[in-house]
């Protein structure tokens, strides 16, 4: 028999694998991992959720998808290439944002006993957490970065979700860390990437655009000046540039003299910024002839000078074919980017950076490791097994949240499930799934009912995000009805005119007619004094989207809690029967 | 990921891996995919339906034939730069020169004779040994790098380290000092001498190291004795799984030699536990296998 050794381990259990249905959200890496693993335990439909296509550089760690699926969907080329070793489940593939409420609404859902995350974002994490909350499905989160990893079954209101711990921001710099006082490479690589390249190379820049005097985060007047100044220039040195000649490069030296040394002088003369700091030098020196320079070997500063001149002409006669964006992968590019940093490191005495370095930081790019993946892959398979157990109270105390260890002498550590924190904003709050016919009630239908039901004393406020659909100062959308104002897979926020009771998350479902659900609404807790932390350093924005450097997208390096690693490997740790362990000698 | 260097390195090794199991085909995959220079997989059962489950290899169509040779093309695929062969043959029956030309030797639900006599040669030859085995939800992995030098960071207050001894098998050699986020380091070159894996079936002097008291004794996991008690039993891998039986109660007593032998405390034995492995004794399943696997030097 083909299960025999599944029929041996699990006994009459293997059936249950057979009779469940489970979904996984994301086919990347991890997902290419635990879809095999899935695969194997013969779970009887597996559904396989990705939105999108499969990538060259995927090739080396999803090891489901080979060269000729490039630009191919995730979800149905991983679907096609199980097929050979499939033997029990159904598969379902689908191509398409887990967001879309259109395409993934709430019954959707529903049909799955478990719920599988291999994501690579907070965001859709988030996102499926808040469906495992309404729907009580149980989750298995999971997510690597580098050689670290980790796996976090969650129970909805049982154990800890997904949100009960803060996650770390991706890390942001202030704008006068990057424009005037740079002190690490990371400041320059992002002047040179996300501030010198848009505004050279960069649509034109509109008036919204324009650096505002209320943008830079500094009471130092004449800072704020010399960067308002700077600004209008470069918007001269771009005409520059969309004017040069082919074979032109008279227009870079202008560029070199404005950015590396006129500029440069410009802070210098802003004394105040430099009476802590070591002040810039502006450049002074003169390229030389260059052939192919080694990307893993620093290049001297005249090289670098050298480049800066090639990449920025080359990309200047580029434009006239098109636009050009950064891309790690287009040599121009990330030639200019390499350049423009280390020049400005140089200026800076900021150690200066290898090309093959600069990539890995401008091109955002977190090593991902196969095994790590296949590692976690494992032990989020292995933590579904737990989802089978009778009650809910085994279900929480045999399952293990399993994370990398930082310990030489384990690999992995384990610790139980934490409870829900009461404070977590998702998982804390009342919440359930009203079925409706929204083309057949009012805004003030649903707000009759909802009071009626849970037993508001006077009036009630309905949002929907931060869209307000009704309270007792806006009145005007009360004889709407509900399908002009909300649709399906929309949350509505009920909160209490009179701040009595607890507000209420209400997630709209579609229905026949008005059914609202079964919750008890408890008074209102009176929050605790909220705490000012709002005001670090490093809060102000400069395109920060794609400027985390280490760590936690591609993982979970937020939720990760002080565990055994720090409280020696096993206080309090109890070995049950099903638990991996790796013992070593 | 680990620098240009290591990839090289990595580019440049040759890794032989002995028997095609569950936890097998996890690490050539990640072999394959880590981009290693050449691999080299021996094997010499044939296909049995049991391995459509825990082989991702093959399919159903490739029943009764040679497993490596039904993998082979599959494994391939998944990076063609890698220098691949597979063999029929049985390792056992090799000659020594046989194993001379590897950088690496990993091997899969091996036995104690097997183990030991395995081990013996790549001792011999000076070539890092890494042996890994499953039953069902239970496995283990052995390492034997003979002496391996790494380097290990450690903050250097309250108690800086010095150079010499750090533990009965390892060595500080050399120290440098670094400062890193504001936090005083050590980088210290540590050498580590393995011990043959023969040894750990009678020697208790390093598990008196580690586990000094015996309150530190009672941390030791139950499933220990359990792993190494299974390992006297001849391999059953490529046998089919319904034909093999393990008796509970040889186990126990299996166990309880393990037990007296290292010194163990008496309630390290859970028959529970003795019960469940014998029933899953030499069972492959895939995500314990995942999670299971390791990576190369």
């Amino acid at each position: 028999m083909y299960d025999s050794h599944l029929r041996k381990i699990f006994g009459s259990q293997t059936d249950q694998f057979r009779q469940s249905k489970v979904l996984m959200v994301g086919a990347g890496g991890i997902g290419c991992e635990l879809l095999k693993d899935l695969l194997l335990m013969n779970y009887g439909e597996i559904h396989i959720l990705d939105l999108d296509t499969i990538d060259l550089s995927n090739l080396n760690r999803q090891f489901l998808f080979r060269q000729k699926d490039i630009k191919k969907s995730k979800a149905m080329t991983a679907q096609q290439a199980v097929g050979h070793f499939n033997h029990a489940s159904k598969l379902v593939a689908h191509h398409g944002n887990i967001m879309d409420t259109n395409m993934f609404p709430l019954s959707f859902f529903t049909q799955f006993d478990i719920i599988f995350n291999a994501l690579d974002n907070l965001e859709a994490r988030f996102y499926v957490n808040k469906i495992a909350l309404f729907t009580k499905i149980p989750l298995i989160e999971s997510g690597t970065s580098g050689l670290k990893g980790q796996v976090q079954p969650i129970y909805p209101y049982e154990t800890e979700c997904f949100a009960c711990i803060p996650k770390e921001q991706p890390k942001t710099f202030p704008v006068c860390t990057i424009r005037s006082t740079p002190s690490k490479p990371i400041h320059c690589i992002t002047w040179a990437k996300n501030f010198l390249f848009p505004q050279l190379f960069g649509d034109d820049v509109s008036d919204q655009d324009k650096l505002k005097p209320q943008d830079i985060e500094s009471d130092n007047k004449a800072e704020i000046e010399a960067l308002l100044k700077e600004s209008n220039e470069l918007l001269d040195l771009k005409v520059l540039v969309n004017e040069a000649a082919p074979g032109d490069k008279g227009f870079v030296s202008k560029i070199i003299e404005k950015i590396f040394e006129e500029d440069i002088e410009r802070l210098l003369r802003i004394e105040t910024l430099w009476k802590t700091r070591e002040k810039p030098e502006p450049l002074n020196c003169e390229p030389v002839k260059i052939k192919s320079l080694d990307g893993q070997k620093l290049w001297t500063v005249e090289e670098n000078l050298a480049l800066f001149i090639n990449s920025t002409s080359k990309i200047a006669q580029r434009l006239k074919q098109g636009p050009v964006e950064f891309d790690k992968d287009d040599e121009d590019t990330l030639d200019f980017v390499v350049s423009a940093a280390n020049l400005r490191s140089y200026i800076f005495h900021i150690p200066m950076k290898t090309k093959f370095e600069i990539k890995q930081i401008a091109g955002n790019i977190i090593p991902a490791v196969a095994t790590t993946n296949a590692i976690m892959a494992g032990f989020s398979a292995l933590s579904s097994i737990h989802a089978f157990h009778a009650t809910m109270q085994e279900k929480v105390s045999k399952s293990k949240m399993v994370y990398d260890s930082n310990q030489p002498s384990r690999f992995v550590n384990t610790s139980g499930l934490a409870p829900k924190n009461p404070k977590c904003p998702a998982c804390s709050v009342t919440r359930g799934i009203i079925s409706i016919d929204l083309s057949k009630y009012t805004v003030d239908g649903l707000r009759k009912a909802i009071i009626d039901k849970y037993g508001y004393s006077d009036d009630i406020g309905i949002a929907e995000g931060t869209r307000l659909l009704y309270d007792y100062d806006f009145d005007d959308n009360l004889e709407i009805k509900l399908d002009k104002v909300c649709s399906y897979g929309n949350v509505l926020f009920i909160s209490d005119a009179d701040d009595e009771l607890d507000s209420l998350e209400l997630l709209v479902d579609k229905g026949d007619k008005l059914e609202l659900p079964e919750l008890e609404v408890s008074a209102k807790v009176v929050p605790e004094e909220k705490k000012e932390e709002e005001d670090e350093e490093d809060d102000l924005i400069i395109e920060g989207d794609d400027l985390i450097m280490e760590g936690d997208i591609n993982g979970l390096d937020g939720p990760k809690r002080k565990a055994e690693d720090d409280m020696g490997p096993a206080k309090k740790r109890k070995y049950t029967a099903d638990e991996v362990e790796v013992i070593e000698l | 990921m680990w620098g240009i260097e290591a990839q090289t390195r990595m580019r440049g090794s040759r890794v032989l891996v002995v028997n095609l199991t569950s936890v097998g085909c996890e690490i050539v995959k990640n072999l394959m995919l880590g981009g290693i220079g050449a691999i080299t997989v021996i094997d010499s059962f044939k296909v049995l339906d049991q391995d459509l489950n825990a082989n991702f290899f093959i399919d159903k169509t490739q029943v009764g034939q040679p497993k490596v040779l039904a993998a082979e093309a599959r494994i391939r695929d998944l990076n063609p730069r890698v220098n691949l062969t597979v063999s029929t043959d049985n390792w056992q029956e090799k000659p020594k020169d046989f194993f001379l030309s590897y950088n690496l030797v990993v091997a899969t639900g091996l036995d104690k004779t097997q183990l030991t006599r395995l081990n013996a040669i790549t001792r011999k030859l000076k070539i890092p040994f890494y042996a890994t085995g499953t039953h069902g939800l239970y496995g283990y992995i052995f390492v034997d790098l003979i002496e391996h030098e790494s380097s290990v960071k450690y903050e250097k207050y309250p108690t800086p380290k010095k150079v010499g001894p750090l533990s009965p098998t390892s060595d500080i050699v050399s120290i440098s000092e670094v400062v890193e986020n504001d936090v005083e380091l050590q980088n210290c070159i540590v050498k580590t001498k393995f011990v043959p894996l023969s040894d750990i079936f009678t020697n208790n002097e390093k598990l008196k190291f580690y586990f000094p008291t015996p309150r530190k004794l009672k941390k030791i996991s139950p499933v220990l004795p359990i792993l190494l008690a299974l390992l006297e039993i001849p391999s059953q891998i490529g046998k089919p799984i319904e034909d093999v039986a393990i008796d509970a109660k040889e186990l126990s007593s299996k166990v309880a030699e393990v037990v007296s032998r290292l010194e163990l405390p008496e309630e390290i034995i859970r028959p529970d536990l003795v019960g469940r492995l014998a029933q899953q004794a030499f069972c492959e399943f895939q995500p314990g296998a995942s999670a299971e696997q390791l990576c190369g030097p």
